[in-house]
């Protein structure tokens, strides 16, 4: 689901993959829910912004559903990393798992606009969850795989990598923490090596203070140490993240 | 309001003082290691409190969990993400940009929070040394910690109390074994279910813990031990901290409160502002 709000002033602008912090009470001296959420952008200009639901069973989003139109909102933003398109954006492998496709999607239009060749190869639970093919721009190329083999073909994300082995330039991803280290071998395994910025991952861990405080967001690195996705994030350089 | 009006003196029977220049306080953790900030202005807090420094790190790695609850959160605790060490190379160059004193809250074994309370005499930025004794140890474990890290520290030493029914009696040992000021008092204990089922034990912040932060302050202030009363625990509104003035807290510490509401700290100011003008 898409939220659309009108602003003060104009939007700062923003890279694909920061987000905004929004308090979902109705006034500042309520407190449940007590954290703010974290939506992302997907479109906008001038005073008008779009911002991406990506958890709609949450109670906050389920508030801002059901708000009535010209409510306003407490809205901090945008904060955090976003995505560093390479440049010449030559072709970019875009990955994406479930609602994760929400906060990629400007990453899309981006990487189109730099003159990229995109590539989306898109996993989700059930042809119920996938996206249209007609959803999309038509010059990009689009892969899907559901685990249940009801569209698609069957498997994850990783089914979707076969022929693509010396495609990509770079590969822009929202996919779990758990799969990194899997993307990171399987590029190794037709590069001579990870580079810095080859590879950025969007972190969808749940976030919590939004300001790298309370840690909830941490995404583990393979060497101990953590990365918060809200303030060193969310987007996160695989390279970076796997470095000893 | 001029800058000298909002001055507040945490430590009138140390050698060194602790003279800030605001009555607001930030609780340990809340701005990270003063890498983590709500808001890019600092000139309304008196001083920020570190997440506790041990000489070992114990959970640096993985995620804190936090499980949101109606009106708070449970926050588990998790130890030093940093080690000593690491925090001296990574965030103290930090700490003199921010232009705040620093309370550095410590962890760990008794003898190695003596000894990082020693070594925090070198560095600059923290003017104040906090001790936060778990419940577990007791009234009697807890004073025997404080004794231990006041013969090190040379700098202000703040202890924090348990939001308790015994916390007056705490208060009494805690002054008894060395506090120069005493914070009434540390989140409660508690436990919450995270999204999962699990359960995650931690402690409690949000506005329901204001009303025990109340309870304890008046008994501890009816003691009149002489030593300044910090009021933490749950302050989310500017009138919450006129209330804790007025029970006789020489400062108060807002906690989880400055993630959603960054202003607070000047409202705070404003609102007793007015009050001292009125």
């Amino acid at each position: 689901m898409i939220l659309h709000v009108q602003v003060e002033e104009p939007v700062t602008p923003w890279t694909a993959g920061q987000f905004y912090l929004v308090r979902c009470t109705p006034s500042p001296d309520l407190w449940d829910p007590y954290l703010p959420r974290r939506l992302f952008p997907i479109g906008g200009h001038g005073c008008n912004l779009s911002l991406w639901l990506d958890a709609p069973e949450d109670r906050g989003v389920r508030w801002l559903i059901n708000l009535p139109p010209g409510v306003a909102i407490d809205l901090i933003g945008p904060r955090g990393r976003g995505f560093d398109l390479a440049n010449p954006a030559g072709n970019v492998l875009v990955l994406a798992e479930g609602l994760a496709i929400g906060a990629l999607w400007p990453t899309i239009r981006a990487a189109l606009d730099a003159g990229a060749q995109v590539l989306l190869a898109y996993a989700a639970g059930s042809a119920e969850e996938a996206i249209l093919p007609s959803w999309l721009p038509p010059s990009v190329e689009y892969r899907l795989a559901t685990t249940d083999g009801t569209a698609g073909v069957q498997g994850d994300i990783f089914t979707l990598l076969h022929g693509l082995e010396r495609w990509p330039d770079q590969i822009l991803a929202g996919i779990p923490p758990s799969a990194w280290l899997r993307l990171a071998a399987w590029i190794e395994q037709w590069r001579p090596r990870l580079t810095p910025g080859m590879a950025q991952m969007l972190s969808l861990t749940p976030i919590g203070c939004g300001y790298g405080a309370c840690r909830r967001c941490a995404v583990e690195r393979p060497e101990g140490h953590a990365i918060r996705s809200c303030v060193d994030g969310p987007v996160i350089d695989l390279y970076a993240w796997r470095r000893r | 309001m001029s800058a000298r009006d909002r001055c507040v003196e945490l430590a009138p029977h140390s050698k060194s003082g602790l003279l800030l220049e605001s009555p607001v306080l930030l609780a340990s953790g809340m701005i990270g290691y003063g890498d983590a900030l709500p808001t890019d202005d600092l000139s309304f807090i008196g001083a920020w409190m570190t997440p506790p420094i041990g000489m070992r790190s114990h959970a640096s790695g993985r995620p804190r969990r936090v499980v949101e609850i109606p009106g708070g959160i449970v926050w588990e605790e998790s130890g030093p993400w940093v080690s000593f060490p690491g925090v001296l190379r990574r965030y103290a160059p930090l700490w003199d940009r921010l232009g705040r004193p620093v309370l550095a809250r410590l962890w760990g074994p008794f003898d190695e929070q003596a000894e990082i309370a020693a070594q925090m005499t070198q560095i600059a930025p923290v003017a104040g040394i906090a001790v936060t004794p778990d419940e577990q140890l007791g009234a009697d474990g807890a004073a025997e910690l404080i004794r231990l890290v006041r013969r090190q520290a040379e700098k202000p030493l703040l202890v924090a109390l348990p939001l308790a029914s015994d916390t007056a009696d705490w208060a009494i040992i805690a002054r008894e074994a060395g506090a120069d000021a005493l914070i009434v008092g540390m989140p409660p204990l508690a436990q919450a279910r995270d999204e999962d089922g699990s359960p995650v034990p931690g402690r409690l912040y949000g506005p329901a813990v204001w009303p025990l932060t109340m309870r304890a302050l008046s008994a501890v202030s009816g003691l009149e031990l002489d030593v300044p009363l910090v009021a933490a625990g749950g302050l989310h509104r500017p009138e919450d901290a006129l209330e804790a003035f007025r029970l006789g807290a020489s400062a108060v510490m807002i906690d989880t409160a400055i993630w959603v509401i960054p202003d607070l700290p000047e409202r705070i100011l404003r609102l007793w502002e007015d009050e001292r003008n009125a």
